[in-house]
């Protein structure tokens, strides 16, 4: 069953891709590390939890076989003391982060992946474990937090077979993750936030209530922020929403007040519930980022 | 208007053209993918009003500018009259034919008049020629290059005080036209143009200049609102001094609409004495009667008011003279004459009429014979008393006939030579009842008199003779003896007959019939003393005297004649002017005229009474018969427009091509495809403002906004 999972996620040209993404990673989080001092983190206690539900990724050798001996059930046992930190890196893999327009060196998503897989790099090396869950139309695959080096491959490989596809589906796996993931895990929320509705404003000071260690790091576009088309336009929603005919020209001044109204309530959100709150567009440089992540939280 | 190439009116099509591109643009928008849609449709709603009127204005612009650039291709033209320069127009001979009449009173119109006219006068060039005519005249016009003549002539202008003519002056302006030598004839008639302007029919106007009409009306085809008294009669009731005055005055409304409480006032000399409110409905006469009692029986000046009717006031006031009749003239027809007076038939009776002094008699009596009912003209006499008559022959009683239905009075008494037979056949039409025959009761000097004969009854004081019988005799009424009396037959059916006095035994002893006009009084016994003492009683003369003024012909208004201000009139004076007649109007205005083969001829400048002296305006010499009144013209108080239909008539001739249309070519080309095509380039201008897009603007806006700081830091 093992060899099955593994055929399926590691199969030789994800590998590549992987690779290259493993030393993308490397590469930005030397370059994140060479600006800052030691990390003194090293990570807290965390809360002990007997069993949780086997997983796709996980290791097969922790499975609790007695467990399945009389439930017919696959258990993981976790232990207490497995790592000091636990992150999860919930990543929006939906249609509008596949959106890269002509001012912006990337797309959003691959923006976000390159800034989750740096950090995911920087956890694992500093010994801290890492899980992701990624989600676009549902919430997708699940990678629980784990510590170990190839571990990072796991990670690597969700965050590359994000579908950039369909509507988002963030409350559910906000709600997902509220469920599986450890009290106090830090949980790293990589999306555009475009179709941030109150509910997930609501889910979002439900984790940070639950002492969940919340970031958003909201990436968007250069032409979300400024709308800089000329002409006529029929603009058409990624998330199955619809098509607008307009003229950007008439719309720009008001749909920046809109778009910054939009991110300033969010902002105001982040503030007010202690989860911290980064805003950027695909031009920041990756690195950059990170850094500004982690300095917020030295 | 007209254009110089239609054919580009084709180009209009091509207005469509904005709005087929901006369908088609529509379609042709680019696709562009785009996350934040939710956000972006946010923001369009809330722009969507002011995006969709922007996008409108263009595209009405851009519509409005493709239209106007092909109207300005088919280069349209119209033909005007005013503002040419003088290469452009050839001289013109202008006859203003200004309505001066009554009707210009009404309160504005010959102000708006004189305003048209001036800047009519105003308009024409130093060579044109013009002439006023006036409606109301005179004829003396002549066509003139004097402007400032005409033009103080229109601030003289004032309506006049007779309804003018002005189909007359429109003759008058067309003879004068005529005979200009200019190349152009213009007719500019400037008025109310009410058919009370027109003496005669206006359809039978024949006009061959071109024509212009100014109304001075509000009203377009509705009659302008308008109230006129349109006549005054008056009639004495009852006769003598004391008679009260029956005035009646005839209210006409000319207007569309009902009028209602109109305050209508009887002035006699300077006092109001009577006044009324009354209702007339639209297009109707309604009449106000008065009732006046003169304090004194002499010729009045009276005259019925409107008060505040309309705004045509000059015909809401008729002047008229109230004339009482202070003698009764009396023709006494004596059927029984005798040298010895007291014999006579009418000895008794001529005392009771001219007692003393004939002077001082009202009554004035002339006696005669039966002949002269034949011979005399009975119109002359109030009365006619046939006393005794024996009969009539058929002339004599067919001229007694009319006169009495004209408004005579006709007093028969018996007596012993009366022709029962005849008096029913040649005067049953005048008669209160068919005479039986005589009732003979005693003979006067019977010593058994006093129980045979009769005696007067009781009188009814009800009837006018005997209504203020408390004169002397009267108590002593019922102690007159009647010895022989004419009995009656009874009246036919239907004919009224009143009974005023009946002797004891109830035989009728008076009897009064209505014929026509005039009255008819019986008395059944005799006026001297043959079968009766009456005439030797106190009661005999106030009887006569009020039989007689009771029957006397009533004094009226029938016979007066209208006369008309600004009408001449000639009035018969026969003997009784010698050298000259001198009329006192108004304001004390005299006016003098002689007479020729017992003629005058007259003419009143103003409304108001006049009277008449002969030879000079003394008390003397006052002929109060022939004083009269005149009233303005009511001919103008019908305010109703002349139709259309006619005024069209007199801008075609007999063809029914305008007048316009021969005359030389007066009239420029204005051409309007320069207007136009400023238009399209403010069109496009604005077009391009509008069109230009926002960041654009604002990012012109903010560099001149820069440029002018800059420029401010810099000085």
């Amino acid at each position: 069953m093992v060899d099955a999972l593994r055929q399926t996620y590691l199969n030789p040209a994800t590998l590549d891709q992987l690779g290259d993404m493993h030393v993308r990673a490397r590469q930005l989080a030397q370059g994140v590390i060479a600006g800052l001092h030691r990390s003194p983190h090293r990570g807290g206690s965390v809360e002990f939890s007997e069993y949780t539900e086997y997983s796709a990724g996980q290791e097969l050798r922790r499975v609790d076989w007695k467990v399945y001996g009389k439930s017919d059930k696959y258990y993981v046992k976790q232990f207490e003391d497995e790592t000091n930190l636990q992150a999860f890196l919930l990543m929006d893999g939906s249609g509008s982060m596949a959106f890269q327009s002509e001012l912006g060196p990337l797309s959003k998503l691959d923006h976000a992946r390159y800034v989750a897989a740096t950090l995911a790099y920087l956890f694992i090396r500093q010994g801290d474990a890492v899980g992701a869950l990624g989600f676009a139309e549902t919430p997708g695959a699940f990678l629980p937090a784990a510590s170990r080096g190839k571990h990072l491959d796991d990670i690597f490989y969700l965050l590359d077979n994000l579908p950039a596809s369909g509507p988002t589906a963030l409350d559910a796996s906000l709600r997902q993750i509220a469920e599986r993931a450890r009290r106090r895990s830090l949980v790293l929320i990589f999306s555009d936030l475009l179709d941030a509705s109150e509910r997930t404003e609501e889910l979002l000071r439900v984790l940070a209530s639950r002492n969940f260690d919340v970031a958003v790091f909201q990436v968007l576009d250069p032409a979300e922020l400024s709308l800089p088309y000329e002409g006529l336009s029929l603009f058409e929603g990624l998330e199955d929403d619809g098509e607008l005919l307009a003229d950007p020209d008439d719309l720009r001044d008001r749909y920046i007040q809109t778009m910054r109204a939009h991110n300033q309530r969010l902002e105001e959100l982040c503030t007010g519930a202690n989860i911290a709150y980064l805003r950027y567009d695909t031009t920041r440089p990756i690195e950059r980022v990170c850094q500004d992540f982690l300095r917020g939280r030295g | 208007m007209n254009f110089v190439q239609p054919l580009f009116l084709v180009g209009l099509l091509a207005a469509a053209l904005p709005l087929l591109i901006h369908l088609f643009n529509r379609r042709k928008a680019v696709r562009r993918p785009f996350p934040a849609l939710r956000l972006l449709q946010a923001s369009h709603q809330r722009s969507a009003r002011s995006i969709k009127v922007r996008q409108r204005v263009l595209l009405a612009l851009r519509m409005a500018a493709v239209a106007a650039l092909a109207l300005a291709l088919a280069k349209p033209f119209f033909l005007s009259s005013s503002g040419m320069t003088a290469e452009e127009r050839m001289p013109t001979a202008v006859a203003l034919v200004i309505e001066d009449g009554l009707a210009m009173q009404h309160e504005g119109w010959m102000k708006r008049a004189r305003e048209q006219a001036s800047e009519l006068v105003d308009d024409l060039r130093p060579w044109d020629q013009v002439v006023l005519v006036r409606s109301s005249g005179p004829d003396e016009e002549r066509l003139t290059e004097d402007h400032g003549q005409v033009s103080e002539q229109l601030d003289e202008l004032r309506a006049s005080d007779n309804p003018g003519d002005l189909g007359h002056a429109l003759s008058r302006a067309s003879t004068l036209l005529s005979g200009s030598q200019l190349p152009n004839r213009r007719l500019v008639v400037i008025g109310s143009l009410t058919e009370g302007a027109f003496a005669q029919d206006p359809a039978e106007l024949d006009i061959v200049h071109p024509l212009q009409l100014f109304s001075v009306r509000d009203e377009g085809d509705e009659p302008t609102p308008n109230l006129a008294i349109t006549g005054v009669r008056y009639e004495q009731e009852g006769s003598g001094e004391q008679g009260a005055w029956n005035i009646t005055a005839t209210i006409a409304n000319f207007g569309p609409d009902d009028a209602t409480d109109v305050q209508a006032q009887l002035r006699v000399g300077d006092s109001v004495v009577g006044g009324q409110q009354l209702s007339v409905p639209a297009g109707q006469e309604t009449r106000v009667a008065f009732m006046h009692r003169l304090s004194e029986p002499a010729l009045t000046a009276a005259r019925v008011e409107l008060i505040d009717a309309d705004e045509l006031a000059a015909d809401n006031t008729w002047h008229f003279f109230i004339r009482p009749r202070e003698h009764v003239r009396a023709l006494l027809i004596n059927g029984s004459p005798s040298n010895i007076p007291y014999d006579d038939e009418l000895f008794f009776l001529t005392r009771a009429l001219r007692p003393g002094l004939t002077s001082e008699s009202a009554i004035a009596p002339t006696t005669g014979a039966p002949e002269r009912l034949e011979r005399d003209d009975l119109n002359t006499f109030d009365v006619v008393v046939l006393a005794n008559v024996a009969r009539l022959n058929a002339t004599q009683a067919e001229r007694l006939r009319t006169y009495v239905e004209e408004g005579g009075g006709l007093f028969i008494a018996m007596g012993n030579q009366v022709d029962v037979e005849a008096y029913n056949h040649q005067l049953g039409e005048l008669l209160p009842r068919p005479l039986r025959g005589l009732k003979r009761l005693a003979e006067r000097d019977d010593p058994d008199a006093p129980i045979k004969i009769t005696r007067l009854g009781q009188t009814r004081r009800q009837h006018p003779i005997f209504r203020v019988f408390n004169l002397p005799g009267g108590s002593a009424m019922q102690s007159v003896q009647v010895y022989s009396y004419m009995l009656l037959d009874p009246a036919p059916a239907g004919q009224q007959t009143t009974l005023a006095l009946a002797y004891q035994d109830n035989a009728p002893a008076l009897l009064e019939r209505q014929v026509g006009q005039g009255r008819v009084l019986l008395w059944t016994t005799t006026l001297d003393r043959e079968w009766t003492d009456l005439p030797v009683r106190t009661a005999y003369l106030p009887l006569m005297r009020r039989s007689l003024t009771h029957l006397a012909r009533r004094a009226s208004s029938l016979h007066d004649t209208e006369r008309w201000v600004g009408a001449p009139f000639s009035v018969e004076v026969g003997d009784l002017v010698r050298e000259r007649a001198i009329a006192v109007g108004p304001g004390g205005a005299r006016q003098v005229a002689e007479p020729i083969d017992g003629d005058i001829t007259l003419l009143a400048e103003r409304p108001g009474t006049y009277l008449l002296y002969a030879d000079e305006a003394s008390e003397a010499g006052l002929i109060e018969g022939l004083s009269f009144a005149a009233n303005l013209d009511r001919r103008a108080s019908r305010l109703t427009p002349v139709p259309d239909a006619v005024t069209a008539a007199w801008q075609t001739d007999a063809e029914g091509r305008p007048h316009s249309a021969s005359a030389p070519e007066a009239r420029r080309r204005v051409n309007l495809w320069s207007w136009l095509l400023f238009f399209v380039t403010m069109a496009l201008l604005a077009e391009s403002v509008l069109g230009a897009r926002r960041s654009v603007l604002i990012d012109v806006g903010r560099r001149i906004l820069r440029g002018r700081s800059g420029h401010t830091s810099q000085t």
